[in-house]
């Protein structure tokens, strides 16, 4: 019984995490600043016309209640899957675009979490056993991590597109319409073409973080007491090393939560240089064009999908780890 | 005897004068803050003062080149050097101080208070604090240095709040400790007597990682138009994305601020993995 006592624990505290991101997200706006004057600013009505379009809008978004009712209608909106208009795109509902755009963002997410983790985590075990590659490998990861998203992107852009236009330079975003609508081999192969630089980019930094956390995690092992008898025993390096990583894989596993989060982050600024229409897309346009709906739609969804990767991570964690179960260990 | 003198007599300074890690990291670290500090004296051009001549390559006039609208690339990194730096100073500043306060509390204290705060620390961990920090950059009235460095430090300090605790909480029931306490030590009088001196190379440690992450978190919050100031490292970087700088091949307008920032963030990083081995000789090699 410990695994369903330990999940429902986890229900628990997400529950409480969700509503406490939930209700940042809707009251910082609203101490803030004022949405309203943000719409009305881009629509850019003269005085009168102002007025009386704040006075609409204080309506139909329901501002002029008192701020309790206003966070029950948000709620009962939420439940419904109203997330309110987009302004950027001209009035089309936030949740029909974060939809989709969510599974885009999966499409992009979930391979290139995967694959940094494991091609980050073997590097990393590779370089605290062999002295010689640790060298080579040491200072790449450190640049690796050091550079930001936004950065590595750029850079793969231009080398790839501008310097030796390997990958197209434009992408329509037609691309990306065909794949849902008709999922054809050629459509794939498409869309895989513009899928790919973005992907590039996030497995590439996140690769560094893996590799050097998994690198001090495995010397730590290797240099403990019980590895030290080991090889007094005359176990084989090889076998000392199974086991160091046995014990070293179990921080990067409950680090993938983690990593989910500054992954999403990242792809906010890639997704935008490479015209990928994923949450982060969409983020940073509301970010640049003024637009709080989307933005909030897409903040709201952006916490959902770290929660329950966190909450998959936990419960992954509980099935290959006893310890956790009887909750001994944390 | 001085501080100086005893650090030079130990066995520490021996191995940390010898570790090359740290010496080139700290010359590039100095290196980017003195451009930050002497640079703007070193051009005759401010962030804001048309050149002339738009998009031209790096030259012994323009070290950096110009950009788009023929301002001096240069002029506009060591300008945002200052910016982005003194963002991410103050931001670790506060982290670290939060984050050494409430761990040292968690980890002293135990019981309801340790429940509370460990509480709190994991629903900070289970939402990427830069969403939150966006929000709050987006409607705050000013985003000035210190508004940012703030926002930053506020949502940042869980990671050195967990590592604290976990420390203090092993150190709290060494016998010491409960000597401290019947000798009628008040319980802040332990904190800053007993416990603080234990933790204090770990705290500078905490400073520098939090400074790193700082430095990354500030850059990326200018690169989606959220910075300090009109000129920061990462606003240069999105103006280049914005008016097309990859497609028209500009690359000195983005290369040399990101090379700046990969620098920083990198020497920062393996100034860490050199004073954590310094402190903690496990983890030497050789």
């Amino acid at each position: 019984m410990g695994l369903f006592s330990y999940i429902a624990k986890r229900i628990g505290l997400y529950t409480i995490v969700f509503f406490t991101a939930l209700t940042i997200a809707w009251i910082i706006p609203r101490l803030l600043g004022n949405p309203i004057a943000i719409i009305i600013a881009r629509l850019g009505p003269g005085q009168a016309g102002a007025a009386v379009a704040a006075s609409y809008f204080m309506q139909a978004f329901g501002l002029n209640k008192p701020l309790y009712e206003q966070y029950i209608l948000f709620l009962m909106g939420l439940l419904h899957g109203d997330l309110g208009i987009s302004v950027w795109l001209l009035g089309r509902p936030v949740s029909e675009i974060v939809f989709k755009a969510l599974i885009f963002d999966l499409i992009l997410m979930v391979p290139a979490i995967i694959v940094s983790w494991l091609i980050g985590n073997t590097l990393g075990a590779l370089a605290a056993r062999y002295r010689k590659l640790d060298k080579i490998l040491l200072p790449i990861l450190y640049i690796l991590t050091a550079t930001p998203y936004f950065l590595l992107a750029m850079l793969l852009q231009w080398v790839l597109t501008v310097q030796y236009p390997v990958f197209p330079t434009v992408i329509k975003s037609t691309v990306f319409e065909q794949l849902l609508e008709n999922p054809s081999l050629n459509n794939i192969a498409q869309f895989l073409y513009a899928w790919f630089l973005p992907f590039l980019s996030l497995v590439l930094v996140s690769m560094g973080g893996w590799a050097s956390g998994m690198r001090s995690l495995m010397i730590y092992e290797l240099e403990s007491n019980y590895s030290r008898y080991l090889e007094v025993l005359g176990f084989s390096e090889r076998r000392i090393a199974g086991y160091a990583f046995r014990y070293a894989i179990h921080p990067q596993i409950t680090g993938l939560g983690i990593q989910l989060g500054t992954l999403i982050t990242g792809a906010i600024a890639v997704e935008y240089i490479f015209n990928y229409p994923g949450l982060g897309y969409f983020m940073f346009n509301a970010i640049i064009n003024n637009d709080p709906f989307l933005l909030q739609g897409c903040i709201l969804v952006m916490i959902l999908m770290v929660i329950a990767a966190n909450f998959i991570v936990d419960i992954i964690r509980a099935v290959i780890d006893p310890r956790i179960r009887i909750g001994v260990a944390r | 005897m001085g501080f100086l003198d005893r650090l030079r007599g130990s066995e520490t300074w021996r191995y940390l004068k010898k570790n090359k890690k740290f010496w080139v990291s700290l010359t590039i670290v100095l290196f980017v803050v003195g451009l930050g500090l002497f640079g703007p004296y070193m051009t005759k051009y401010t962030p804001k003062t048309p050149t002339g001549a738009p998009m031209q390559p790096p030259s012994p006039q323009h070290p950096f080149g110009t950009d788009y609208f023929g301002y001096d690339v240069f002029a506009e990194v060591v300008y945002g050097i200052r910016v982005s730096l003194s963002v991410g100073v103050v931001a670790a500043l506060i982290a670290t101080f939060i984050g050494v306060v409430l761990g040292m509390i968690a980890g002293l204290r135990g019981g309801l208070t340790d429940a509370v705060i460990d509480t709190v620390i994991n629903i900070m961990l289970s939402i990427p604090p830069i969403l939150i920090m966006i929000l709050l950059a987006i409607y705050m009235g000013r985003r000035g240095i210190w508004e940012m460095g703030l926002i930053i430090g506020i949502l940042s300090w869980q990671w050195t709040a967990r590592a604290v605790r976990s420390q203090v909480s092993a150190i709290r029931v060494s016998d010491y400790i409960a000597a401290s306490y019947f000798s009628g030590n008040s319980f802040l009088k332990v904190l800053a007597k007993d416990i603080f001196p234990n933790i204090a190379s770990y705290v500078f440690l905490s400073f520098v990682i939090q400074l790193s992450t700082a430095i990354m978190t500030v850059v990326t919050l200018e690169f989606f138009g959220l910075g300090a100031s009109e000129w920061s490292l990462g606003a240069i970087i999105q103006l280049a994305v914005l008016w097309g700088g990859i497609p028209l091949g500009l690359w000195w307008w983005f290369l040399f601020p990101g090379i700046i920032i990969v620098a920083l963030i990198a020497s920062l990083y393996i100034l860490v993995v050199s004073l954590e081995e310094v402190f903690n000789p496990r983890l030497r090699r050789e």
